[in-house]
């Protein structure tokens, strides 16, 4: 059945909220804004947060239509379609960068020649069967892997938050506001993850309910916070000795000493890392959807394995992925906040259009009786 | 054609990801990938002198640990020169520990740390060491005594992070002082010396001098570990600090708890040197620009004390235990303090107390006006000790 439960859609979000933001982010805040990454973090958060909000609005109050079924019902079948081509586009485009996060990660912390694009093949082959699967799958794999995740950021901040100088989170804006305005310009292709859950829209049980999963957000969005002010207030006076691909797990252990305890942190991100995942499958799946929509069904198949192959082949091409990062945020920077802020709104006005109808046809309807 | 149905579907992907995993097996055909490629590095030894940089190392293998040499002009030309040398490639990511050569300046240090750390080379939380000489000496001399105690080098830094007075910063912390506004760091002094002429007895019961520390005889003259009591600062300048500062530097780490703390105790007209250790400590350093610049040194430090004999027997009678705990007190107030002042003044010549980060921290404005300049600022400390 291609629903999800309460539980399920509050997991998804808590995966969800942290997953991308987890690998390049908080490096790429730091190399761009200095310490004040840590106000412009904040003020994407919140933003995130109001994203969710309205997400979880349209999600809940669809009447159980589709995404995109709930666009051609209240704007017409032609701008369902044209949103569908626009926002699969997208998501293939972010899965790319997700992609790139990925590999940059494991090819910096773990070996530096040992991962190619061809080992991303496995990876590619999961999303595509994830994308093939109803949206429960989603869901129950939501269920395995959040309390892996969560165990994996409680052991490491255990193990980290005691010993670090937070201190060195200030000064903030000290210059001005100059760095915040550019943090917010450049990095909505790292935000506005929660627009995925769009896909639950109609298929998504507990009605109002859902707005508990605003809680599974701030936890999500808390845990990030103190994990990416870690890496801000020890590298906020050499920001130049990070690169794209140090993550939080390159320093979730610094001030502990791994003279003294070793490399647990890796093992430990490995758990948090199911959260990553299960993130890109998510994305899989709206671009699939998407295309399903645009296309139909099996057009839409064979347009999504088209996709895996081109993503495979962009992946087999890049052969500097910092450039990949760098045109993310340079070049994709806009259409990631257009689509991901922007569907959200439309769904938000798609119900909103849906509901004067029907309360208009409900007036009709009396005028009429009468 | 007939299309197949779920059950088989899922078989074929699991048949797909059993053959997936089982190509993990043949991981050894991939060099980069195969542990007995690798040179398994512990802990490294650096020294740089007239350009060119040494590295020392002490090598993990299976069948107990080795030193192994490398030269070049920067620290990346010194371990390509050591993966030549020996045919195996450095793997750096389980070094526990770096020692820095005595005579590296602040310069070569960070230099260094930035290399090893740009690249992930080493892991952030690796312990950053002087060496009293040469750390080429040094680790040779430890990597030795090692074999005979069973301990690695890393092991024997990890311990005396965790009971002597001197704290040992990480490869991150150390960097980040030396690239902060106040460009100083302190590193605690591990020596191995040569002692011709000693007893062997030592050797046998290797149980060290009365310094303490691990000794061994082998290859002529005698070597021991001496644990380290003083730290160096690293800077523009760099230089030793003393037994009293190094206390001072020890009471305002925040990771830094252990080691033996001597007091006098002043009672009844004579005076006895008590020992204590502190069991826990809340501190911190402000620096505060209204009314003139002040820096004020803060702790909160609970104690217990050694050799509770002395103390207890002079109890009873007329002297009541709270009178007693509140000279206690003040013996081990007055020492830290002392010890507190020591580093102070130290820090005016290199700043390995962070002051300047910490006024740049919470007046960057004055930070700016100044020019980071505290030479003009009234030194203040509150030390609050209990002893238990």
């Amino acid at each position: 059945m291609d629903r999800v439960s309460l539980r399920q859609f509050i997991l998804l979000t808590f995966l969800i909220g942290m997953a991308m933001k987890m690998f390049n982010l908080p490096v790429l805040m730091l190399r761009l804004c200095g310490r004040d990454a840590f106000s412009v973090l904040i003020v994407e958060l919140v933003i995130d947060l109001a994203l969710l909000a309205l997400v979880v609005a349209v999600v809940s109050s669809s009447g159980g239509l589709g995404f995109y079924e709930l666009l051609a019902a209240s704007f017409g079948n032609v701008f369902a379609k044209a949103v569908a081509a626009v926002s699969g586009a997208f998501w293939l485009i972010k899965l790319y960068f997700m992609l790139v996060d990925v590999r940059l990660f494991f090819s910096n912390t773990v070996f530096p020649s040992s991962v190619g694009a061809l080992h991303l093949l496995p990876l590619i082959v999961v999303l595509a069967y994830f994308a093939s699967r109803p949206l429960s799958s989603a869901g129950r794999l939501g269920e395995i892997f959040a309390p892996l995740a969560a165990a994996g950021m409680i052991l490491l901040g255990l193990l980290t938050f005691p010993h670090v100088d937070f201190g060195g989170l200030r000064p903030q804006l000290a210059d001005g506001a100059a760095n915040l305005g550019k943090g917010l310009v450049s990095l909505p292709m790292w935000f506005g993850d929660f627009t995925l859950l769009l896909t639950a829209t109609g298929k998504a049980d507990g009605g109002r309910k859902l707005a508990f999963s605003m809680i599974a957000a701030v936890v999500s969005f808390a845990a990030l916070t103190l994990f990416s002010a870690v890496l801000f207030a020890s590298y906020g006076d050499m920001p130049d000795l990070l690169t794209y691909g140090h993550s939080i797990s390159s320093i979730a252990q610094y001030d502990v000493g791994s003279f003294r305890f070793g490399r647990f942190d890796l093992v430990v991100f490995c758990m948090w890392l199911s959260a990553v995942f299960l993130s890109a499958g998510m994305i899989a799946a709206f671009f699939s959807r998407s295309m399903a929509y645009l296309f139909g069904g099996r057009a839409g198949a064979v347009v999504s394995a088209a996709g895996g192959v081109a993503l495979l082949a962009a992946m087999a091409l890049s052969v500097n992925l910092n450039l990949a990062t760098e045109a993310a945020m340079k070049y994709f920077a806009l259409s990631a906040a257009i689509v991901q802020y922007g569907l959200p709104v439309l769904g938000a006005a798609a119900c909103a259009v849906k509901a004067a109808r029907r309360k208009r046809g409900e007036k009709t309807g009396r005028k009429d009786r009468k | 054609m007939k299309k197949p149905d779920a059950k088989t579907v899922n078989r074929l992907i699991s048949a797909a990801f059993v053959a997936l995993f089982a190509l993990l097996a043949l991981t050894p055909l991939v060099p980069e990938a195969e542990v007995g490629s690798r040179m398994m590095i512990s802990a490294l030894g650096i020294d740089s002198s007239g350009g060119v940089v040494t590295l020392t190392a002490e090598t993990a293998g299976g069948s107990g640990s080795e030193t192994v040499r490398g030269e070049g002009a920067r620290v990346t030309d010194a371990l390509q020169d050591m993966n030549e040398r020996y045919g195996r490639k450095a793997e750096l990511g389980h070094c526990g520990a770096i020692v820095m050569g005595g005579g590296m300046a602040a310069e070569d240090t960070a230099f260094a740390l930035m290399s090893l750390l740009s690249e992930a080379a080493i892991g952030a939380g690796c312990a950053v060491v002087s060496a009293e000489g040469s750390a080429e000496e040094f680790v040779c001399a430890a990597v030795r005594l090692g074999e005979e105690s069973g301990d690695g080098v890393t092991s024997y830094i990890g311990f005396a992070d965790s009971s002597s007075s001197v704290p040992v910063p990480t490869a991150l912390t150390a960097l980040a002082d030396l690239k902060s506004k106040s460009g100083a760091t302190a590193l605690p002094v591990f020596a191995a010396e040569k002692k011709q002429g000693e007893t062997a007895d030592k050797d046998s019961q290797n149980s060290g001098s009365d310094d303490g520390g691990q000794s061994s005889g082998k290859s002529g003259g005698e070597t021991e570990l001496i644990p380290p009591r003083v730290a160096r600062v690293v800077g523009g300048t760099v230089f030793d600090l003393s037994e009293d500062a190094t206390v001072g530097l020890m009471l305002f780490s925040p990771r830094a708890l252990g080691g033996l703390i001597d007091a006098v105790w002043r009672y009844g007209g004579e005076e006895y040197l008590l020992q204590g250790e502190i069991g826990g400590k809340d501190c911190g350093i402000t620096v505060s620009a209204d009314g003139g610049l002040r820096v004020t040194m803060k702790a909160d430090v609970t104690m217990r004390f050694k050799d509770r004999f002395i103390v207890i027997e002079r109890a009873g009678g007329e002297n009541v235990l709270s009178e007693l705990t509140d000279t206690l007190n003040a013996a081990f107030t007055e020492t830290l303090t002392r010890c507190a002042l020591a580093a102070a003044e130290s820090a005016r010549i290199e700043d390995f107390l962070g002051l300047r980060t910490e006024f740049y921290r919470s007046h960057p404005r004055e930070y700016k006006e100044t020019n980071g300049d505290l030479s003009s600022a009234v030194t203040e400390t509150e030390i609050k000790v209990e002893v238990y």
